[in-house]
């Protein structure tokens, strides 16, 4: 016996942990992880596809004056308690500019729920945004803070969906505005707002709440 | 124990079901240009040929099946990740017998196939794009330079003509703007090259294993 007893092997469950508790299912297809960050405490679950392979090409302004290694170009950042759910595609958004085609590193906020089976490729979705299940957001959308998108809404390319609002359609529109109670617990508030009614009575979360108790569930 | 109530030898474990991936056999005829960009995960696979013209980019987990007919992938095709090409599925066997294809799928050069499409038309003409979860049925001719959008379903043995856009809840125009400017179709079709330039430059060829 080689090995010292007292190590046990890690348990092989469906997610990897990292030092920073993101949680990424081993089924996830991620490409390019170079190029993701993660903030901490994310869940990536099975089949979700990060493409971080589409990097931006272009050289950066401030990497070409100084001499130390280059770091490596950032094509997705996710924040803090965002849950990516199963079946997602998440692609940087490209574009011809000045003769040639690029991609953009986009940006997904804190707490944000995806639902399973959307594909996403918005520039940049704010903190606390809540998208239901099969949305396609199509390149270089924004969708700002508090916003609900439900199910099977189609954002077409370069909308810009202001905070509070609530999404849908094919193309999407704005239907409504989240209210009062977004991301409110319902035991703290009784609150009437389309929020409210988020993880259902008695759930731990909310859309558009804190998903810290969602993320800490997921095993 | 005695040796009569010694339990029944354990049954043969069912053999793991295979993964969607090897499930079919590789294709017998299965041409790949040297070109062509065919990322870590593209699966091709199916009883019929397959033909792969230059400068085709499959991305991760694009999937080409010949199940039921040839599959030909024209110049410049990109299909994207989780996108399948090919009739799939169980064929009734009026629905495809009908047509003359006989489940086989040709697709133009140019087209673009976004994530998790599927297209299973008989014909799908030059330059065409079919957006993300678009659904093209079997059987359908779809023409030049159309856009399926977003989660639009073409309902099988359809007919689009060229320069359609299927948008909505299988609503229908014309791009007029791009049927009557010959500069703007060749704008499209060369910065979808120019395209196929940064895929070959980001993703990892994996061409070799299907070649030869």
């Amino acid at each position: 016996m080689s090995r010292p007893t007292t190590r046990r092997p890690a348990p092989k469950g469906e997610y990897i942990e990292t030092d920073s508790g993101n949680k990424v299912s081993r089924r996830a297809a991620i490409t390019g992880t170079a190029n993701i960050t993660l903030g901490g405490r994310t869940v990536i679950q099975s089949d979700v596809h990060l493409r971080g392979d589409l990097h931006p090409t272009r050289a950066m302004p401030s990497s070409t004056s100084s001499s130390k290694p280059e770091a490596p170009p950032t094509s997705i950042s996710i924040g803090r308690c965002t849950v990516i759910s199963t079946g997602c595609v998440i692609k940087p958004p490209s574009r011809v500019s000045r003769g040639a085609v690029h991609y953009y590193p986009m940006k997904i906020g804190d707490n944000v729920f995806v639902g399973p089976g959307s594909t996403i490729s918005a520039i940049s979705i704010s903190s606390h945004v809540h998208i239901g299940e099969n949305v396609v957001i199509q390149p270089f959308a924004i969708v700002k803070e508090n916003v609900k998108i439900l199910s099977n809404t189609i954002i077409p390319s370069h909308m810009v969906i202001p905070s509070g609002s609530v999404v849908a359609g094919r193309p999407a529109r704005v239907v409504g505005e989240v209210g009062e109670g977004w991301g409110v617990s319902a035991g703290g508030s009784s609150s009437g707002g389309l929020g409210s009614v988020g993880g259902g009575a008695g759930a731990p979360w909310v859309e558009g709440g804190d998903l810290r108790e969602l993320v800490r569930a997921i095993k | 124990m005695s040796a009569t109530l010694t339990p029944a030898p354990p049954k043969p474990r069912p053999t793991p079901s295979k993964r969607a991936s090897t499930a079919l056999p590789r294709p017998p005829a299965l041409t790949v240009d040297p070109s062509a960009l065919i990322a870590q995960h593209a699966a091709l696979a199916g009883p019929h040929p397959i033909l792969v013209a230059a400068n085709v980019v499959l991305h991760p987990h694009a999937r080409i099946s010949s199940l039921h007919g040839k599959v030909l992938l024209g110049e410049g095709v990109c299909v994207a990740e989780r996108a399948v090409v090919g009739v799939q599925g169980a064929v009734v066997g009026a629905s495809v017998g009908g047509m003359g294809a006989g489940g086989g799928v040709v697709v133009g050069n140019g087209v673009c196939i976004e994530t998790g499409a599927v297209v299973e038309a008989g014909e799908v003409g030059e330059g065409t794009v079919v957006e993300a979860g678009g659904r093209v049925g079997r059987g359908c001719v779809v023409g030049k330079f159309c856009t399926i959008t977003a989660a639009s379903v073409v309902p099988p043995d359809t007919e689009i003509p060229d320069f359609t856009v299927v948008y909505g809840m299988g609503l229908r125009r014309v791009d007029t703007t791009l049927k009557e400017r010959v500069e703007l179709q060749e704008m499209r079709l060369l910065m979808h090259a120019k395209q196929i330039e940064v895929f070959k430059k980001l993703i990892p060829n994996n061409v070799g294993k299907w070649m030869g």
